[in-house]
């Protein structure tokens, strides 16, 4: 490792720190800048009196400044405290835990396909461009890429609605039966939401493989490489695909990221019980701390996987560095 | 001479299909010899159609090019076969220096790694063979053999440049063909450059055909230069007789507009631009830039005549004298 790789290494893990720094305390004020509180929403109780909601502030420490809350929030977040959920009291870290281990089997799913298909698309259509497969297939990416995700799952809730459940994780009535069955059962809860994380990241991944490999189909050095007498096949390998990686591994590794963040309108449409619905119920309940440790999960995740992007476009392409 | 040339191109034509049913005759039945050894110019402005000449000899263009003709080396025609008989020639027997050569290496492997391929390909050398014949080449072209593990942005334009020339020698071809070998390379690269493919035409035995529109690389490289306009030979002849006694008015023309350093003579320029080729083309293509223009010119196209010994040019001047003489 070079004095200059050095550099650019340290630099991006400098830039990655300061990153999840300011995105911690946008997500401190951001929760707080929203109009209503929690205490607003728990105290909307019939009767409910100025000493209960008084009672409820001290007992969330919503009574102090708010600079008393943020340095408190930083110091506690240090601990690896990420507080107590306002809804069900349970710590946050337990309840993240619960719904990331829903979430990331079927986001991760769904990014999985849209991965495998999106870049055996876009290099298709590349491949073949101006002519009838590249046509479909981009139109195809079009397509899926400006449908809303919620409609788009409600086809399939429409569609598919007669072969496979809809909602949930399991099925509530499957009592007893082997771990086995059970686990065929959560598959088969599975298929549609992430069929339909796929079908959203599917478009966008075609479209930027495919201008990726366009570009460099068109530089000087597949033309040589022709002239060299390489085969076809050897040439999309170890020149167009090698030289469009860059872009390609950004984008895989920004979807990764976005895993842990769930999906939220797909988790929403089909009621899967993970981070991306657990975020949508605590903005309608002004669940500041689960609010604030789902986003921290979700930032560091998205911070880490671009210091994992840069670190290997280091390893791909020997220009980074300069 | 009888034997038979090492590269031969005959009649070759390339046209494209537009997207509204017309065609565009890019060439337009250029035909020349090369013997080992010769340095070929292919002169002419920009759009005359010397790269997609050069491009359509080694098959390399895109498949919306329709090519007709022949394309010869010690006699065996390639293109007929199509993509599976031209490919065992490329590189092997006649490679190429790319216009715009300095991005001819894929930016993320290392340029030795990139002339050893080829080697391999063609059964040429393989492993520390190859590897050490890659260093040799790069020495030829006057750069370390240790740079052979560098990166191509490590390398200086005019060093990417000598690179791919020694690139372009790695399978020992017979024939290389280089497309604006030196543009964008300040003048004494350039001068280094041609140098070195004089050299390397005289010691290997190397054809070479050079394209350019830069008349004074051609007056210190090229033997013989062919004189291209809208797709066709306007002139061929050695260098010596088409400076000083140029039977067609573009070469003439050219000439006149290229700046002297020594001379006072005012540089002139060819009024008008060449025709459209994606129109049909009545009688000499140069006939309204010509300040010679007769009759003629605007009906029948003229074809190329023998003015002098292997000399030849398409003009109907040359024809209207040559009557009169006798």
């Amino acid at each position: 490792m070079n004095t200059r790789t050095l550099d650019y290494v340290l630099k991006r893990i400098g830039f990655s720190i300061m990153t999840v720094f300011v995105v911690l305390t946008f997500n401190f004020v951001l929760f707080r800048a929203l109009p209503g509180s929690a205490v607003t929403d728990l105290s909307r109780v019939p009767n409910s009196t100025p000493a209960l909601r008084e009672a409820l502030a001290r007992q969330f420490g919503l009574a102090d400044s708010k600079w008393q809350q943020y340095f408190i929030y930083l110091k506690q977040l240090l601990h690896g405290n990420l507080g107590v959920s306002y809804i069900n009291g349970l710590p946050v870290w337990h309840n993240l835990t619960t719904d990331l281990s829903n979430t990331i089997p079927m986001v991760g799913l769904g990014t999985l396909l849209a991965i495998v298909f999106g870049i055996w698309s876009g290099v298709t259509s590349a491949w073949r461009w101006h002519r009838p497969a590249d046509y479909l297939l981009t139109n195809t990416a079009i397509a899926f890429y400006s449908f809303p995700t919620q409609w788009l799952g409600l086809m399939l809730v429409m569609i598919f609605g007669r072969y496979l459940p809809t909602t949930g994780m399991n099925d509530p009535f499957a009592v007893g039966g082997s771990a086995w069955s059970h686990a065929l059962d959560t598959f088969r809860h599975m298929i549609l939401p992430a069929v339909a994380v796929a079908l959203t990241l599917y478009g966008q991944y075609t479209l930027v493989v495919r201008s990726a490999v366009l570009e460099v189909l068109g530089e000087d050095f597949v033309l040589t490489a022709r002239a060299k007498g390489i085969p076809a096949r050897t040439i999309l390998r170890r020149y167009v695909l090698r030289n469009a990686l860059l872009p390609i591994v950004t984008l895989i590794a920004l979807s990764i990221g976005y895993v842990v963040g769930g999906a939220l309108l797909v988790e929403t449409v089909f009621t899967w019980p993970g981070i991306g619905l657990a975020v949508y119920q605590s903005v309608l309940s002004r669940d500041y701390p689960m609010l604030q440790g789902a986003f921290l999960i979700l930032t560091l995740s998205v911070v880490m996987l671009n210091l994992v992007a840069d670190l290997l476009s280091l390893k791909l392409d020997p220009r980074v560095a300069e | 001479m009888i034997s038979v040339p090492l590269f031969s191109v005959r009649d070759l034509h390339v046209w494209f299909e537009l997207p509204d049913g017309r065609e565009l005759h890019a060439v337009n039945g250029v035909s020349f010899d090369l013997h080992a050894g010769e340095v070929l110019g292919l002169v002419g402005e920009s759009g005359c159609g010397k790269t997609t000449t050069i491009l359509a000899t080694m098959g390399l263009l895109p498949s919306s090019a329709d090519v007709a003709g022949e394309i010869r080396i010690n006699g065996e025609e390639i293109l007929h076969g199509g993509e599976a008989s031209v490919r065992p020639h490329r590189w092997r027997d006649i490679a190429m220096v790319f216009q715009g050569a300095m991005n001819c290496f894929s930016p993320v492997r290392t340029v030795g790694s990139q002339i050893v391929e080829p080697m391999k390909l063609h059964g040429i050398a393989k492993g520390a063979e190859a590897r050490r014949r890659a260093g040799e080449l790069l020495e030829m072209v006057g750069i370390p053999a240790a740079s052979a593990d560098r990166f191509p942005h490590e390398f200086s334009g005019g060093m990417r440049q000598r690179a791919a020339i020694a690139m372009a020698l790695a399978c020992e071809p017979k024939i290389l063909l280089a497309d604006e070998p030196t543009t964008g390379l300040d003048v004494m690269v350039q001068a280094q450059i041609l140098e070195l493919l004089a050299s390397l035409a005289d010691t290997l035995g190397l054809a070479v055909v050079l394209v350019t529109h830069d008349l004074p690389v051609v007056a210190e490289a090229c033997s013989r230069a062919a004189v291209m306009y809208a797709g066709r030979i306007a002139e061929l002849g050695s260098v010596d007789d088409l400076y000083h006694d140029s039977h067609h008015p573009y070469t003439r023309l050219l000439f006149a507009a290229t700046p002297d350093l020594l001379g006072d003579d005012r540089v002139v320029s060819i009024p008008g631009s060449p025709p459209r080729l994606d129109r049909e083309i009545v009688g000499c293509p140069f006939r309204e830039r010509c300040d010679s223009a007769v009759a003629e010119c605007a009906t029948e196209e003229p074809a190329l005549h023998l003015v002098g010994s292997s000399h030849v040019a398409a003009c109907h001047l040359n024809d209207l004298i040559e009557n009169v003489r006798q």
